[in-house]
């Protein structure tokens, strides 16, 4: 079973700032494997001590973006690939995800790929799908638990807001992961200093046979500010709690609220 | 490219429209009035029954009808399949969609379908010259974007709840409805089976959360405190970063960047003092109450209504006084 | 901002992804707790009742932390010295306790028996204790001895192929937890530093027992103890090093558990910066966050430049140590400045928090109690002092010793 990994370097907290061209500024802040991102390493590393075979952890970012990979490397996986060329550096999600499916294309032999259910800056939740459908694969989002994999079959569960709706699909396939599907672990130490010299392999818009339009955003960033403040707000004042609590009530009715 | 918009038409669990695709009829008929567009309602499933004349009373003009046996229940491919091709015949300039998780799945799919873009979990949506834009955020909320799609591109948007109002209905107003036959495509995946969610909390539907932190103290603080005061306010219950991670709520209870983003009515925050990933996750609530002892807590900075006081003393005496004066 | 980047002379991505994993770990499995451990041994009495102590050590075992620098062939992470700091420096930066475990266990102990240690003794004990199978502490501290460790009281007396062992050595971290201990004692009384020898003794051994030690000032989620020697039996296997030897291993032991004690204080620096920042930008007076009066300001800029300093002292000292170069003053030097610094950093956060801080609301108060004993323990501030000036002076220098601690080999260690 050859199982990709679909990883985003993302920065650790959101306190991000907007360029004058709207870039997004994350100068200062540390950056760190997308969270939901983890959680599918792990359930590829956990299928893979099941079945055998090789988990490759691939990304999309510049040449130095590499330690978020060795990460996962240290955790278990068992190759990588950076998907990396100045052409990339204004990907939005679809032109990711147009990336990502040629490398997947040219590697060949690839049976799922698991991916995060969103990264935590963009928020769009869209790469997997539209990866599923550039390789006109089976796509599951918001996989909550994986039941079987075996030869070209996966069956889970995908944890929607009020049911679990179990799904039976041919590989290969897409499948997004939830927080909590598993306890991601913590890289190995030994394995630090092993994949510290790993070469971890590169490939360009040029190798894919990517060309510009390939790589166009479908959608215009026209705008990008902080959201409003909010309006300034009242503290409660009492002489005790109940009094502080009768006020408060008094409030919610009156904003019908409650 | 015809002059339509188009609403993705979800049921809830009884077979009814669902909230979410009143408001985007709504909202698709008011910008259909501005720009000289026509509605249109796009309803797939097995049975439909009467969801087209419900879709006209909410300001459809046309109902887009696949009505087929494939589509008794969600699949990626059976719904994509069948609205793409219904949008490739019919050209609209945007299709609407609610963003629950089943709408991200279809909506992004869709537009990958029609080598378009999705503007994701938007809050907002606008149309000025035969433009589509939409507004989203990202970055856990501190980001605002607007982004408008190529002209001669079908838009696809997926809005989040409560974004627009729910209009009135007027029963008897009438439409076209135009049925299509279930397309010939691959179905790679299949429904085994769907389960109700153990202990299934759906924040995001909730109209009033109650959120507790790790100022309560302990786990049982937790439960004797904020489950009794969402049951008297009729809301559910929500919980920070912080205590889920430290084991004494699940998982589904998290509000927060990477927990759920809410915008209930009411938004009760107890015990939290407000970390920025907390606040990206319900800073857009319409009202948010804060109670915590510490009076600089960032949690005060968003908060409508501030208590500060301690949470053991307050909240009962809240639950009691809330039952007391709403009759419950 | 990331206080720990541009450190590449010193540190590669190897050191980043290990940082990275020890702030989860430290972050995820004792941060929500600790206020409570901390309250837990605040007040108490009898024996030792610190239930998280164990299962914490259990999970730094697992993780590989406990024989972080340590060759793969004994069972350690093949890491070099400068992961044995970015440990010290992620773990004190949550709590004071976790740090104490690496200074006494992998810096005091370990490294020791990997300095100083037959290939047996090794086998026998350095390997279970790199792997975190068998926990370790140090026992060079008595009652009327401390800086002065000539003057120990001890006694280790000749019996055939054994020695018999007595005396009562006080201020053992994890003296009711370690399976281990480097204990020294006096076998030849009549002299003072040339008659110490130091011995391998096990807590299962005949005679050998411990007590807890209450009302610390800090470090209260930690175990803190006596230990107590009467007529244990050691065979002369256990002995480490040469007879009267075992003064300069003291000393070489020092130079690593120094090391770590730096280190730490250098993580319990940033620990209070980043709290005084976060409090900062969020308290407000006079209509404007704190973070912009001046003097708040100028508790901010000091405590950076405190942490880049020790930093790089403690770098410096860990390069050394790669290259297997006696590291004795560049330590000990470290070791002063991190452990008065951190102490007026979490002095400065406290500060900052204003009367917050004076409760156990927020961490600093934790922090100030915890950086206070280091000014104390692993050598007195004033005795890092004197030696600084003795360096300078020419009136010390560093004299070859029989076993150096060996440099990090990458191949070898891997």
């Amino acid at each position: 079973m050859h199982i990709v990994v679909c990883m985003k370097q993302v920065p650790r907290d959101n306190s991000v700032k907007i360029n004058a061209d709207l870039t997004i500024n994350a100068d200062g802040i540390e950056q760190i494997m997308n969270l939901f991102d983890e959680y599918a390493v792990e359930e590829a590393l956990q299928w893979n001590e099941k079945l055998g075979g090789k988990v490759t952890i691939l990304s999309i970012g510049p040449e130095d973006w590499k330690e978020q990979i060795r990460r996962a490397l240290a955790m278990g996986a068992t190759d990588s690939l950076l998907l990396s060329d100045p052409a990339f550096t204004k990907l939005d999600t679809f032109g990711a995800a147009r990336v990502a499916a040629a490398a997947i294309k040219k590697l060949g032999d690839v049976d799922l790929v698991l991916c995060g259910r969103n990264s935590t800056d963009d928020e769009t939740g869209a790469f997997a799908p539209a990866l599923a459908r550039l390789l006109g694969w089976a796509q599951l989002t918001y996989v909550g638990k994986v039941v079987s994999l075996e030869s070209g079959k996966i069956v889970a569960e995908r944890h929607l807001e009020e049911v679990v709706e179990t799904v039976e699909a041919s590989l290969p396939a897409v499948a997004t992961v939830v927080k909590g599907i598993n306890e991601p672990r913590y890289p190995s130490l030994l394995r630090i200093r092993k994949v510290a010299k790993v070469e971890i392999p590169t490939w360009s818009a040029a190798d894919l046979g990517l060309s510009a339009a390939d790589l166009t955003p479908a959608l215009n960033l026209v705008n990008r500010v902080p959201p409003p403040p909010r309006p300034k707000g009242e503290v409660i004042e009492g002489k005790d709690a109940a009094e502080k609590v009768a006020r408060l009530v008094d409030k919610l009715m009156e904003a019908q609220v409650i | 490219m015809a002059n339509e918009i188009w609403v993705f038409i979800e049921r809830t669990a009884h077979g009814d429209m669902a909230g979410v695709s009143k408001e985007l009829l709504g909202k698709a008929r008011e910008l259909a009035d501005a720009n000289g567009m026509k509605v249109g309602a796009l309803i797939l499933g097995a049975g439909v029954g009467d969801l087209a004349n419900t879709a006209f009373s909410y300001g459809a003009d046309t109902a887009y009808v696949v009505d087929d046996g494939t589509l008794a229940q969600y699949t990626t491919d059976g719904y994509v399949g069948a609205a793409a091709a219904l949008a490739k015949k019919y050209q609209p300039a945007l299709i609407l969609t609610g963003a629950s998780f089943q709408m991200r799945d279809f909506s992004a799919a869709l537009a990958a379908e029609l080598d378009t873009g999705v503007a994701a979990d938007s809050t907002n949506v606008a149309i000025e010259n035969g433009v589509v834009s939409a507004v989203r955020s990202s970055h856990g909320g501190n980001v605002i974007n607007t982004l408008t799609f190529a002209p001669g591109r079908t838009a696809v948007v997926s809005v989040r709840k409560q974004s627009f109002p729910e209009p009135q209905a007027s029963p008897g107003r009438s439409g076209a409805v135009v049925t299509e036959a279930m397309p010939s495509v691959p179905m790679r995946a299949k429904v085994v089976s769907v389960a109700p969610k153990q202990g299934a909390v759906n924040l995001s539907d909730a109209a009033i959360i109650v959120s507790g932190g790790r100022g309560l103290g302990s786990p049982e603080n937790y439960y004797k405190l904020i489950p009794p005061l969402a049951e008297a306010v009729g809301g559910a219950y929500g919980a920070s970063r912080a205590i889920v991670d430290a084991g004494w709520v699940p998982y589904e209870h998290q509000v927060g960047q990477t927990g759920k983003t809410v915008s209930p009515k009411l938004y009760m925050a107890v015990g939290i003092s407000g970390a920025i990933q907390h606040l990206a996750g319900m800073r857009s609530s319409r009202t948010i109450v804060a109670i915590n002892k510490d009076p600089d807590a960032p949690i005060f900075r968003v908060a409508t209504y501030g208590v500060v006081g301690d949470a053991n003393e307050i909240v009962p005496l809240l639950t009691e006084e809330i039952k007391k004066r709403t009759g419950k | 901002m990331d206080f720990t980047a541009n450190y590449d002379m010193f540190l590669t991505e190897e050191h980043q992804i290990l940082r990275r994993t020890v702030r989860e770990f430290a972050e995820k499995e004792v941060a929500p707790f600790i206020r409570e451990w901390d309250r837990s041994g605040a007040a108490m009495e009898g024996p030792e009742t610190r239930p998280h102590i164990r299962p914490i050590l259990k999970r730094m075992g697992e993780l590989g932390l406990l024989g972080i620098c340590l060759p793969a062939r004994l069972g350690g992470a093949g890491m070099d010295y400068l992961a044995l700091a970015v440990v010290c420096e992620e773990l004190e930066r949550v709590d004071s306790f976790l740090r104490v475990v690496m200074s006494v266990h992998t810096g005091l102990n370990s490294l020791t028996l990997f300095q100083w240690g037959t290939e047996e003794q090794q086998r026998k004990y350095l390997v279970p204790q790199a792997k975190g199978e068998k926990i370790a502490g140090y026992c060079l501290t008595e009652p009327n001895s401390g800086t002065d460790a000539g003057a120990m009281l001890t006694t280790a007396r000749r019996d055939g192929d054994s020695y018999i062992l007595n005396g009562e050595k006080t201020w053992i971290s994890l003296a009711d937890i370690a399976d281990h201990f480097l204990v020294f004692a006096k076998t030849d009384p009549s002299k003072g530093n040339r008659g110490i020898s130091c011995f391998i003794v096990e807590r299962t051994m005949p005679g050998v027992s411990s007590l807890p030690i209450h009302g610390k000032l800090g470090v209260r989620a930690g175990n803190t103890g006596s230990v107590i020697l009467e007529e244990v039996r050691v065979p002369v296997a256990n002995r480490l090093g040469e007879e009267g030897e075992g003064f300069k291993i003291a000393m070489t032991a020092l130079d690593n558990g120094r090391y770590t004690v730096a280190a730490g204080a250098t993580g319990l620096i940033q620990a209070s910066l980043e709290a005084s920042i976060r409090y900062a930008k969020e308290r407000q007076t006079f209509g404007v966050p704190i973070a912009e009066h001046q003097l708040v300001k100028r508790m901010i800029s000091h405590m950076v430049r405190k942490l880049d300093t020790s930093r790089l002292l403690v770098y410096r000292a860990g390069w050394m140590k790669n290259q297997g170069r006696r590291n004795t003053r560049e330590t000990t030097l470290a070791k002063w400045h991190a452990t008065v610094s951190s102490f007026e950093a979490a002095d400065d956060a406290i500060q900052i928090h204003g009367a917050y801080g004076y409760s156990d609301e927020y961490p600093v108060e934790r922090y100030l109690r915890n950086a206070r004993g280091a000014i104390i323990y692993e050598g007195t501030r004033e005795l890092q002092e004197l030696l600084q000036a003795d360096f300078a002076l020419g009136y010390r220098e560093n004299k070859p010793l029989r076993r150096e601690l060996p440099a990090y080999d990458p191949d070898e260690w891997a």
